[in-house]
């Protein structure tokens, strides 16, 4: 059991629920788009540096941070949790709301052969340069994902579909090791995507601290990064030991020359 | 445009405190948003943070928040972690940026750490030349000196103006701030010069207080009971009549510069 299958199955559950409610919509991501659904430009290879979109050029703004947003890349080692080449939005999408701004999560699920730790960094970094996009600005942090869509884009037919199938492949091309995809985006409520984080963070949190900890090969773990201890998350847990210790040294019953006097105080 | 740093025009105003630099500011945004459409960034880059009442609006997460966060992060950082960091930079930038439908305002308020910080200001400065790119005007309300505008925003400008009253204290500084700027090479410029505040007779006059800082004057804003009036009623420079003798000397300085 991987350190994401519990997370995994919570967020098939809410999604299936959302399915049942007729709330959500679900696209395969290997069928040809009818329509003529545009291709996603790429950005001029010469740029450098991210495009910014400006309030007065936006069509929709997805998870501004007073709205709230969810973002999530998670990978697991049971490919039947993941539907390969699925993509799920709940709520609308681009050209189907009159509203300038949504709350947002994007969620990336993925299974995978490689470590869980290793090909969740690499996701994260898949999903970021997959979304580089003319028309589509993207801020995000690990946690929380902020876009604008500018109205050219909109106009243009830029879609969360035509987004997802974007980040699959780019999932599929740049991450090692990986065997399915699967996208679900929601912009329906700011309740649904805070349920989504309650869902999320736990299993994030334990993530990075196993990117912070390196585990040795007898199963332990110490710190591989130039952690400074008193930023250590684990700080309070060795200060309460060195307290143990102290309480255990004061409770000794010491004599001069006996075995209890160990020099140290 | 300002050496390496942006594709846009970079006017900076420093000068003594109490001299108006904020309200030469705010008079410079209302004659550039009343000129044309170009897109205008305007930066409070003076510790005090006075620049945002005066334009009208409220100052929310500073630049100097996103350094105390960023040294925060930095202390634990791994590899992937340092990815995080990079990213992240712009998500906070764009929580900075106060964007209005005319002009958009980044303020970088008080920094908390001691220590120099100097990889921070950096990267920080880094971020801030990448959103100054996509402006075509940057307008940056300094402090005293020109130090902390290369230190933690941009290390070259097109113009600095230099404000003073016509005190005598105001003038020295004016002329201080020039030798620092011209002897110690702290900012790249195209072309520096100075604008008098508060001045009740111009003309002829005011040449004698010129050539004692030895910068070339841009202009002068006579003293205007619109200004003082907005400002003991709390009400946006912006907002100033342009009849105003003071907004009317200001277009002429911006024409000038």
């Amino acid at each position: 059991m991987d350190i994401a299958d519990d997370c995994i199955k919570e967020l098939r559950a809410w999604f299936r629920r959302k399915e049942e409610a007729g709330a959500s919509r679900q696209f395969d991501a290997f069928e040809s788009l009818e329509g003529g659904a545009p291709v996603l430009q790429n950005l001029d290879g010469n740029r450098k540096n991210p495009t910014i979109i400006f309030k007065e050029d936006t069509r929709l703004e997805l998870g501004h941070p007073s709205v709230g947003s969810c973002s999530a890349a998670l990978a697991t080692h049971d490919a039947s949790l993941v539907e390969d080449g699925l993509i799920t939005i709940v709520g609308p999408d681009v050209g189907e709301t009159e509203q300038k701004v949504l709350p947002f999560a994007q969620i990336a699920v993925v299974g995978c052969e490689g470590t869980i730790e290793d090909t969740c960094a690499a996701m994260d970094r898949a999903l970021h340069a997959g979304a580089q996009t003319d028309g589509y600005m993207l801020r995000s942090v690990p946690d929380l994902i902020w876009a604008r869509v500018s109205k050219e884009a909109a106009e243009s037919g830029f879609s969360l579909r035509g987004l997802g199938l974007r980040l699959i492949a780019s999932l599929r091309d740049e991450c090692e090791g990986i065997v399915k995809c699967e996208m679900f985006f929601v912009t329906s409520s700011r309740e649904d995507v805070s349920e989504l984080r309650a869902i999320v963070d736990p299993t994030r949190v334990r993530l990075r601290k196993l990117r912070t900890f390196g585990r040795k090969d007898d199963g332990t773990y110490e710190c591989d990064t130039s952690l400074d201890c008193n930023e250590c998350p684990e700080k309070p847990v060795c200060d309460t030991i060195r307290d143990v210790i102290t309480i255990r040294k004061g409770d000794r019953i010491i004599t001069i020359g006996g075995d209890d006097d160990d020099g140290a105080s | 445009m300002a050496a390496e740093e942006s594709s846009g025009r970079l006017i900076a105003i420093c000068g003594k405190g109490g001299s108006g630099k904020t309200a030469l500011a705010a008079l410079l945004t209302k004659c550039i948003l009343e000129r044309n459409g170009s897109k205008l960034l305007v930066i409070d880059a003076d510790p005090t943070m006075n620049l945002p009442a005066t334009l009208g609006l409220q100052a929310g997460r500073t630049v100097n928040e996103i350094r105390e966060r960023i040294i925060r992060e930095a202390r634990s950082a791994g590899k992937v972690e340092k990815q995080h960091l990079a990213r992240s930079l712009d998500y906070m930038l764009l929580e900075a940026l106060i964007e209005t439908d005319e002009f958009s305002l980044l303020v970088m308020g008080r920094p908390d750490s001691v220590g120099c910080y100097c990889p921070v200001n950096a990267l920080l400065r880094d971020g801030i030349k990448t959103m100054a790119e996509h402006f075509d005007t940057i307008l940056i309300d300094g402090e005293a000196g020109v130090e902390q505008i290369s230190r933690q925003v941009m290390q070259s400008v097109d113009i600095p103006i230099v404000v003073s009253d016509i005190s005598a204290r105001g003038l020295q500084t004016a002329a201080l701030i020039r030798n620092v700027i011209e002897s110690q090479k702290i900012i790249k410029y195209k072309k520096i010069g100075l604008v008098l505040n508060r001045v009740r007779d111009g003309g002829e006059s005011l040449q004698r207080y010129v050539q004692a800082t030895g910068l070339e004057l841009f202009g002068w804003i006579p003293e205007d009971e619109n200004i003082a009036r907005f400002d003991m009623e709390a009400r946006p420079l912006l907002q100033i009549p342009t009849d105003s003798p003071a907004f009317i000397a200001a277009q002429q300085i911006l024409s000038r510069i």
